[in-house]
């Protein structure tokens, strides 16, 4: 490993990177720290207003925003250069041979590159340390939560880096494949937004980003943690599948045998709801009450909703209520008709936006997205009473840093991380060349 | 009282094909070394010399053939990996690492620390220590990955092209290394361009061309099929080359 090791921190780019990755971190940082404070003035005046002062989603997401963007873009330079650079140089056989197996050589090189994605976390994780000790309130475990989801994204971009340097022959070709992969994840989310794309709309449940935000809000989210545990598994066994020593057509069997076993791995790992709200006063969820109710109930529930893919109130709907409905309940089945449907828009008139309630055989229908609405229907056609909706309020946690904190702040976020990223890579790569 | 020496292992390459998409690189290539001698690969340009070196070690597969040592075949590249170490033919250095870094990996990776000084004096390795490797001329990074390669303790270790890169005087050191490294009971596998240098170190030759093998044994006995028996290697290499093109 120390071999691996140094080929990455001794190496001018991977510290090139780290800087510039450091500078868009801090740059995330800033700027959500300048709208958090901004808010938090005006919300000081209003306990309700105070109330929405939510840290996770107010500067924690955002930087670790900075991260994600840093990993899909640069994340696939630093990881596929360990294996590829030895593809390039003609010394990835021999050293393959030396240790005896080239998946073992695969494996250190997987590690290594994690490493040197990890990299990228270190001005998020020092910027959260910073922020603490200029007085915000973060709660560790949610913010531990947040991170633990972008380490998954670093999983399976390192996964798909070092399977991109196992199948080509350069630098070059490594990288771009590692970038396709990266961008195409982006592709489909972007789908939602953009015509051109819409016709991705179909695999965003393949959406990393989609993935990913059940941590961003504090929840473990089981079938979104296999999801991307499958996804690096699969990169990491057709990296050992691309880096052996065997007939092309072999290898292509094996890869073929992997992507089609991840696949099922992958859709199986769609189905599972199950989760754990981690967030501070577990605000990610559904009152107490109701989520002993729901799950009190002994029947099956289920919503159809007649929403586009496009339509901004499913992409509420899916973030805020039917995430905590799935929380209480993960067995609940959803659908959205319209995703299977070949009717036109102006076919769909009469009937868009109907939401369908069902628990048991009985249904009601409603057009309101609203999360009260909904359970409450689900309790009307059960038919049992509405638990108490009461919920421990969340104080929230407004921060307005003194101006000596906010330039200390920004001093750090600007300055000091890009440029210790940028001394530590002077420090340990000067002596490549001094005589 | 006398001790009895261990027995040399012998590595067998019976028929080896290597093909790519409809084209044979290697064709039927036959071939014989033994632990304590240098056997040299020669032929122009394009007869197949790396393919067949790296079929041997296992970076490459081959279409037909097998390899064995001691008649045991080495299906596994693991079983190849236990028998080889190889250095291939314009292969870098990590400018990342420094030159002591890079001995200790191989030490490392070799078992323990190396108890190769005599070799290590023959290819001037300690001077180089100390330096970092972006600095190394192209004949100290040569000496280097040779050492590195010696290193490894392996029962044969298959050298691509080791002497392109050395002046009159390096050499001589590179090849008594290589004849100390042999002498130390290591077969040695070596491809090399210059006849003269093949000459020089050579226990057996073969002689490949269009990817089969023309002619194979002790010098002496090349120099017997090619009817010339004082002749220097470049003559009898054109002249069992001509030979060959001709019957082709």
């Amino acid at each position: 490993m120390r071999r691996e090791l140094a080929l990455i921190f001794r190496s001018r780019v991977a510290w090139l990177v780290a800087a510039f990755a450091a500078l868009l971190v801090g740059h995330s940082f800033v700027l959500a720290l300048d709208v958090y404070a901004a808010t938090s003035r005006s919300a000081l005046s209003s306990v309700l207003q105070t109330r929405e002062m939510d840290p996770l989603l107010g500067l924690v997401r955002p930087t670790l925003g900075g991260v994600s963007f840093s990993l899909a873009l640069l994340g696939p330079i630093l990881a596929s250069r360990t294996l590829a650079i030895e593809k390039e140089r003609n010394t990835y056989g021999a050293l393959c041979l030396a240790h005896g197996s080239s998946n073992r050589v695969i494996l250190e090189k997987c590690v290594a590159s994690g490493l040197a994605c990890g990299l990228l976390f270190v001005p998020a994780v020092l910027l959260f340390l910073a922020i603490a000790a200029a007085g915000a309130h973060l709660d560790w475990v949610e913010t531990f939560v947040a991170v633990g989801g972008e380490l998954l994204h670093l999983v399976v971009i390192t996964g798909a880096s070092i399977a991109a340097a196992a199948w080509s022959r350069t630098l070059a070709q490594a990288v771009t494949f590692g970038l396709l992969l990266s961008v195409s994840a982006w592709a489909v989310d972007a789908a939602e937004g953009f015509a051109a794309l819409s016709w991705l709309g179909g695999a965003s449940s393949w959406s990393i980003e989609q993935r990913l935000q059940p941590f961003s809000r504090g929840v473990v989210s089981i079938g979104s943690l296999l999801w991307l545990l499958i996804a690096g598994m699969m990169f990491l066994g057709l990296a050992l599948v691309g880096g052996a020593f065997a007939t092309r057509g072999s290898k292509l069997a094996w890869a073929a045998g992997i992507a089609l076993l991840s696949l099922l791995g992958l859709i199986a790992s769609n189905r599972a709801r199950a989760g754990f709200d981690w967030s501070e006063q577990r605000r990610a969820s559904l009152p107490p009450a109701i989520v002993d109710g729901l799950r009190a109930l002994q029947l099956p529930i289920g919503l159809e909703l007649r929403l586009d893919r496009d339509d901004s109130r499913r992409r509420q709907l899916e973030t805020d209520a039917l995430a905590k409905l799935a929380l209480a309940r993960p067995d609940i089945s959803i659908v959205w008709p319209l995703d299977e449907s070949s009717q036109t828009l102006s076919g769909r008139d009469a009937d868009y936006g109907l939401i369908s309630v069902r628990a048991g055989s009985a249904r009601r229908i409603t057009r309101s997205t609203s999360r009260r609405e909904l359970v409450t229907l689900i309790f009307d056609a059960a038919p049992r009473p509405l638990p108490s909706w009461e919920q421990p309020p969340y104080s929230g946690f407004p921060f307005v840093p003194t101006d000596g904190a906010r330039r200390l702040l920004l001093t750090i976020a600007y300055l000091g991380l890009p440029l210790t990223m940028a001394a530590l890579g002077f420090a340990l790569t000067r002596r490549r060349t001094i005589r | 009282m006398t001790t009895a020496s261990p027995a040399l292992s012998t590595l067998r390459v019976e028929g080896l094909s290597v093909r790519s998409s409809s084209l044979a690189l290697v064709r039927s290539v036959d071939l014989a070394a033994q632990q304590k001698e240098i056997t040299v690969v020669i032929g122009p340009n394009g007869a197949g010399k790396t393919t067949l070196l790296e079929a041997i070690v296992g970076l490459r597969q081959a279409s037909a053939g097998r390899v064995s040592v001691d008649g045991r075949t080495l299906d596994s590249f693991r079983q190849r990996a236990a028998q080889f170490a190889y250095l291939p033919d314009h292969s870098e250095l990590p400018l990342e690492l420094s030159v002591r870094a890079l001995v200790q990996h191989a030490e490392r990776l070799g078992g323990g620390v190396s108890d190769a000084a005599e070799i290590e004096e023959f290819l001037a390795v300690a001077q180089l220590l100390h330096k970092p490797v972006g600095v190394l001329s192209q004949g100290e990074r040569k000496r280097l990955q040779i050492f590195c390669a010696l290193l490894l303790r392996r029962p044969f270790v298959v050298l691509d092209e080791p002497f392109s890169a050395f002046d009159p005087l390096q050499l001589r050191g590179v090849l008594a290394a290589i004849r100390a490294t042999a002498d130390r009971g290591v077969g040695v596998i070596a491809s090399i361009h210059q006849l003269s240098d093949a000459e020089r170190i050579a226990d057996k030759l073969l002689l490949l061309a269009a990817g089969r093998a023309v002619a194979f044994g002790s010098f002496a006995q090349l120099r017997e099929t090619a009817g010339e028996a004082d002749a220097s290697l470049e003559q009898v290499f054109l002249t069992l080359l001509s030979r060959s093109s001709n019957a082709a």
